[in-house]
């Protein structure tokens, strides 16, 4: 069963109750969570950007009109524009680490291995461009959603998905085939 | 729906259905019933979003209480917004606290009252002294007249 927000507590948030503003927080923080982290791949930014959407989000509540656009793209797109601010911001150089050859054929050590390598492909990717697979890939929303937080046509999106889809392609293509870890200089990781 | 539009949705969409657009979500099922060239298409797909579902993101930092707490401590609700929610009681709980908006419409009855009554005083206060400071010009004004009548 889908875990769905009362409609009152969105009202209530937006006639300034902290209670309900508490509701939305519960609801939203790990779609949001989920969200920067993807975007940003750092654990500091991840918790700065998080933080910084919900209070965003409480600030500037008299400006959303639910009649336009369901919460969640109005929480995302918040989220989207800080994440922008602090990708522009920090862009992370990436190193090339070979693997410790202790290392066995251990699958849970195989699996965050292979995490971090679409991790740092995704990375990879201009900022629209992964902001467009992270939203409809990762997060499930739809394309008008995701056109609309961008800011985009829906035929901009798909243009920046297929874009964004091919250059993933070729980029883990070359990572899986060459196992190597890359990690970003001086940020702190997120595993 | 052609195999044209379908490549441009895998490319752009992948091969779960989920994500598909919407309003073209029935019409690529049909093809794919119908095609084993769409099935083909979106069978080469797979590979690549299961793949890009490896990545995971860190379930200790979603649980983290403490930005919640961070975030709620920097939340504070103003007092118009805290007067607002008790003038606008939820529906259910409506008959037992109707009377807030009553309380609060009548309000501007009882100031305009209390205003009126000020009002009526201060006028009759003015009235009086204009009574008690015509009589005083007047008895100037007789003084003032006999003067000139003794010139």
């Amino acid at each position: 069963m889908v875990k769905e927000l009362d409609p009152q507590a969105v009202k209530k948030m937006l006639a300034g109750n902290a209670d309900a503003f508490h509701q939305v927080l519960d609801f939203h923080m790990e779609t949001v969570s989920r969200y920067v982290q993807r975007m940003t791949y750092n654990r500091a930014d991840t918790e700065d950007i998080v933080q910084e959407t919900f209070l965003r989000l409480w600030s500037t509540r008299h400006r959303y009109d639910p009649a336009k656009a369901k919460l969640t793209t109005w929480i995302h797109k918040i989220a989207h524009n800080l994440c922008v601010d602090s990708l522009r911001v920090s862009k992370p150089e990436l190193r090339i680490i070979e693997e410790p050859a202790t290392n066995g054929p251990d699958s849970d050590y195989d699996q965050r291995s292979q995490s971090q390598i679409v991790a740092q492909a995704l990375s990879q990717l201009p900022e629209r461009q992964r902001s467009a697979v992270v939203m409809c890939h990762y997060q499930g929303l739809s394309n008008r959603e995701a056109a609309e937080i961008i800011d985009v046509s829906i035929d901009a999106l798909e243009s920046l998905l297929s874009r964004g889809r091919k250059q993933l392609k070729k980029t883990l293509e070359v990572q899986i085939s060459h196992p190597t870890k890359w990690e970003p200089l001086s940020t702190e990781r997120i595993k | 729906m052609n195999l044209g539009r379908l490549r441009e949705i895998i490319d752009s969409y992948g091969a779960c259905e989920k994500n598909w657009p919407s309003d073209e979500r029935v019409a690529v099922l049909a093809l794919l019933d119908e095609s084993a060239d769409a099935r083909a298409l979106v069978s080469a797909e797979t590979a690549f979003d299961t793949l890009l579902d490896t990545f995971e993101v860190s379930d200790d930092l979603i649980a983290q209480d403490h930005l919640k707490r961070k975030i709620l401590a920097n939340v504070k609700q103003g007092l118009v917004g805290r007067i607002i929610e008790w003038l606008t009681p939820e529906l259910e709980s409506m008959p037992s606290s109707f009377w807030r908006p009553a309380v609060a419409a009548t309000i501007p009855l009882i100031l305009g009252i209390a205003i009126g009554i000020n009002t009526v005083e201060d006028v009759s206060a003015v009235d009086d002294f204009s009574e008690s400071e015509t009589l005083y010009l007047l008895a100037i004004s007789g003084e003032n007249n006999g003067g000139w009548y003794d010139e």
